[in-house]
This record gives structure tokens, sequence and C-alpha cells, in this order.
């Protein structure tokens, strides 16, 4: 074919679905005129597998495990959410302990799934060194959740007006150490990173997010920050016991890739600070205080057989078959390391959960793409989306 | 009496019905279906609500009706509010928000393909999750999965 033919002529591409930069299974039909992107259609629900379908089938405690497998780097968001969820209909009322314990695995969870997103984003660019160092610091994290809940990846941890187990012996000492040694290790990326021309020239003035944008396509988490809208859950609408802690959250100007990476390592920071003052304002106490100790079935009969049973005395769970909460509904806002991940949850009074309804914030982010890099040359396309923090799974369910 | 939204009383001119609060104490607004985009627009316009953000949609499949709840967001307010609209069985239609919030393509896209209920003046209303030749929309409590066709690694 002669050249001047190909000149001036739309080429429709196919990025995906097993392409190895899409973080999952993604796929982006893009029409492209030379090297620019004139138009992009993400194509997903490869990994849909039903969350919500799966729900109206099981009661509350058989759907937990599943709760997990919503986002599978950051398991504990998810379950709180639920969790918070129910306990809300329920009128559960969550421990001190068992909240801190949450609120410092919780933060350890941010700081593992933002490790992972910098590895993934460096390696789109190209950098593979950076890799080695951020697995380093995530192994420590990830053998501290083995020691507590058994697992590396689905934890499977929170329960309805608790935690499943108390903190192991010695475990408070190595977090102690960790968040002592973490400070300096990221300084060691941001000394390979931050100022490296490459990355600069690459992610600085690429992919612009501006505010009114990022409101209109409910962009939240730290891709909304980057674009300097103050919007964090955990400040504005605190959940868990973040009102007890001193933290800040932090904003950049410009919306663009670099902006997104500043604030994230940044809240890697403020993580560890958080956890550090957990581990400290921590309550002690026996393993009877890392749950309810009764629980109220809902049936506001006066003579109920499980209403106001003692948790402890029958076993070591609520027991599934009568945990019923009442009638209502609620939305429980969690703020996830990729975002607000909001959990609707009707319940009609029987042991099975009548709706739930998940809004994942990498939806959002999967939907903004075209938007962003539309006019933009192919090149752009990973320093985007890599910066988005986009994980499919939690995009399909 | 009135209630309001951020001392706004929307009562009269949308006829509107506050519904009980949620467990978590947010408020619940019932809007009928000719006058959601009316009231959406006056309350992500109004200085003094300003909801920029619209969350997700959802729908519920309840025993008499369909129930599409949308959940707003201010970020300037910090505040939650949900509208719901209350459509009937049979031919369950509402007008698109996709021209006041983009967020709401994607999500009316979802809620069309797991529960049925279409979106007009929808600019791309197909289904997201589900394969294009999917049966049926599972979320439905009637839904029963009776495809014959032979599953996808046996076509």
């Amino acid at each position: 074919m002669a050249l001047e033919s190909t000149l001036n002529k739309e080429m429709i591409i196919n990025v995906g679905p097993q392409h190895p930069s899409t973080h999952g299974v993604l796929r982006l039909v893009m029409t492209l005129e030379g090297e620019i992107i004139k138009d992009t259609k993400p194509v997903i629900g490869y990994l849909h597998r039903g969350l919500e379908k799966l729900a109206e089938s099981r009661n509350y405690f058989q759907y937990l495990p599943m709760v997990d497998r919503v986002d599978y780097l950051s398991s504990f968001f998810c379950s709180a959410a639920f969790c918070y969820a129910v306990e809300s209909i329920a009128g559960l009322k969550v421990p001190k302990r068992a909240e801190y314990i949450r609120l410092i695995t919780m933060e350890f969870n941010r700081i593992t799934s933002h490790l992972m997103w910098l590895t993934a984003f460096l390696l789109d660019l190209g950098a593979t060194t950076p890799m080695f160092y951020a697995f380093r610091e995530r192994e420590d994290i990830v053998k501290l959740f083995e020691e507590l809940t058994g697992q590396r990846m689905m934890y499977n941890f929170y329960t309805f007006g608790g935690v499943k187990k108390d903190l192991p012996e010695g475990w408070m000492t190595k977090a102690v150490d960790l968040c002592k040694s973490m400070p300096k290790m990221f300084d060691e990326y941001e000394a390979i990173i931050t100022k490296n021309p490459i990355f600069m020239e690459r992610t600085k003035g690429v992919g612009v997010l501006t505010q009114k944008m990022a409101a209109d396509y409910a962009i939240t988490g730290a891709n909304i920050r980057g674009s300097g809208i103050d919007f964090d859950l955990r400040k504005t609408n605190p959940y868990s016991v973040y009102d007890e802690i001193d933290f800040k959250t932090h904003l950049a100007e410009n919306g663009d890739s670099y902006d997104r990476y500043m604030v994230r390592i940044a809240e890697m920071r403020e993580s560890v600070k958080i956890i550090e003052q957990a581990l400290k304002q921590i309550p002690g106490g026996t393993p009877e205080r890392l749950k309810v100790k009764s629980v109220n079935c809902g049936c506001k009969k006066e003579d109920c057989e499980f209403c106001g049973f003692d948790v402890q005395l029958v076993g070591k769970k609520l027991n599934a078959a009568v945990f019923k909460p009442p009638v209502g509904e609620v939305i429980s806002m969690i703020e996830a390391p990729r975002g607000v991940i909001t959990c609707y949850v009707v319940s009609d009074g029987t042991n099975k959960p009548y709706r739930v309804k998940w809004r994942t914030p990498s939806f959002s982010s999967v939907q903004l793409l075209p938007e962003l890099i539309k006019g933009k040359n192919y090149s752009d396309l990973m320093p985007i989306f890599g910066s988005l923090d986009v994980v499919l799974p939690e995009v399909d369910r | 009496m009135t209630e309001t939204v951020n001392n706004i009383i929307i009562d009269e001119k949308f006829e509107v019905k506050h519904l009980d609060k949620t467990s978590d104490d947010i408020e619940v607004i019932d809007v009928s279906k000719n006058k959601l985009i009316e009231l959406a627009t006056y309350l992500k316009m109004h200085i003094n609500t300003q909801f920029n953000m619209l969350l997700s949609v959802s729908g519920v499949d309840k025993a008499d009706c369909f129930e599409v709840v949308y959940h707003l967001y201010s970020t300037v307010f910090n505040k939650k509010l949900i509208l719901k609209v209350r459509l009937d069985k049979e031919n369950p239609a509402v007008e698109s928000l996709n021209g006041l919030y983009s967020a709401a393509d994607w999500h009316e896209r979802e809620t069309y393909d797991l529960l049925g209920i279409n979106f007009n003046n929808h600019p791309n209303l197909e289904r997201i999750l589900l394969p294009k030749d999917w049966i049926g929309h599972p979320l439905r409590k009637d839904y029963v999965n009776n495809d014959k066709r032979l599953s996808w690694n046996e076509r």
C-alpha cells in the first residue's frame, strides 16, 4: 500500500483484553489517526462475577468471605464497607479495641495497595527497579497480615460487630518497628523516582483532570485530591475512630499524573503516622472486648430467645441462622485506596440481604479514561491510565 | 411542616415526599419520575445545596414497584442525599441524568443491564457488564436463567 493512502486515515486498534499493562482484563477499542487518539471505547465485564446476585441467595455470614473478592488489593476496605453497613442496620456497636484493630489493618492495607500501584505504574512506564524496592516493604506488611489473619490476600478478618481475633503476641512490636523503618524506604523511592527527569517528562502536564470534570465523573480518592478538591471521608465523615486521630489530607494543584503520584506518596507517609498514633492509643483488653456482647435479632418480641443472648457464651460468632437485621436500608461509605467504596444494603428482615449494591471507585475512573486521553499521543495512554489506579475486578464486580 | 435540605424548601415546587432517614442518618427524598430532572438540576445548581457529584445509581426490585436510587454528594458541604424514584413494574422507564452528570452514563447502563430499567434519552443504552446476547435481567426477583444455548466454551 502506498504511504499516501494510509495518511489521513483512521485506524481502529484493539488494546487488550490480555494486554500486560491493563491491570486486569480491560479491552479498549481505540480509533487512532497516526499516533493521536481520536476516540476510545472501554469494554468491561470480563471479570463479572455477579457479586450482587450472589448476595441474594446467601445469608449475611455466607456472603462475608465473598466481599473480600470485590477488590483483591484492598480486601480490608471491602469487608469494612459491608460490615459497617450491616452493623448500622442491625444497630451493633463495635468495641473500641476492635475499631482500632480495624483502623490499623486498613491503613496498612492502604500502604500495600499504594505500593502495588506504584510498582504497576512504574512498570507501565518501563521502569523495573522500583518494583523490587516496593515489594520489599509490601512483603513485610503482608507477613504481618499473614500472622494476624492467616491469609496473605483475602483476609476475611472482620465480622459483624468486631474482628475475628485479637492481635497475636508481639504483633504490635513488629508493627511499631515497621512503622519506624518505613519512612526511610519511602525516601528511597522518592530518591529514584520523584526527580527522575524521564519520569517527570512523561507525567508532568499529562492527563490533566480539572476539578469540574472530576466532580462530574464522580472521581474520588487520591485522583480527586490530586486535582485540589479536599474530599476525604476520613476527615469529612469520620467512620471507625478516625475522629480520634490527628492527620492531614494531602492535596495537589494541577491534577496531572505527576500530582496523583505525589498525593499517593504523601498518603503513604500519612498512613504510617496514623498507624503510629493508633498503636499508641489502642485500648488494651481481653478477647471479650473484640466483639459485641449481645445481638438483637430485630423481632422486638419480649420473650425472644435470641435477642440479647451472650455471643461469647454461645459460640465464636453470631449464629448465622438467627442473625436477622431489621427492615431498613443503609449506605456505608469507606475511603478506600482507590476512592470511595459505597455499599448499599437493603434488608427485608430475613437472614439474607434483599439487595446489595457496590459502588466502586475504579468503575468511575475507567469511565473517565476516554475523556482524559482524547487527542493525546498513544504513548500517553499508560502514564494516564496507570496513574488512575484502576483494578479491574473492582470495576466488574 | 415542611422539611428542608440545607434550608431549601423543595416540597411544594417539586411535589416531593420525605421518607424515613436511613439507619446512618441520610435524608431520603421520594420524587415522581416527571420531576426528577427538574429537582436534580435545582439541587445541583442552587448555591445552598450544590450536589455536584452523583456517586451511584442503583435499582431495587421491590414487591410492587422498581425503585431507582440516586446517591448524591456535595463536595462543598460534605453532605449526602438520596433521591428515590418509583417506577411501575410493567414498563419501567425514567429520564436519564446523563446531561447533568457524566457519571450517570455507565451507572445507568449498569442498572439497565442488571434490572432492565430503561433510561430515556440515554446516548448509548446497552449492556455493560453482561455479554450483549444475554437474555433477561438477573437482578430482577423473577429472573430464571433458562438460556438453552451452549455455554461460551462449547459454542
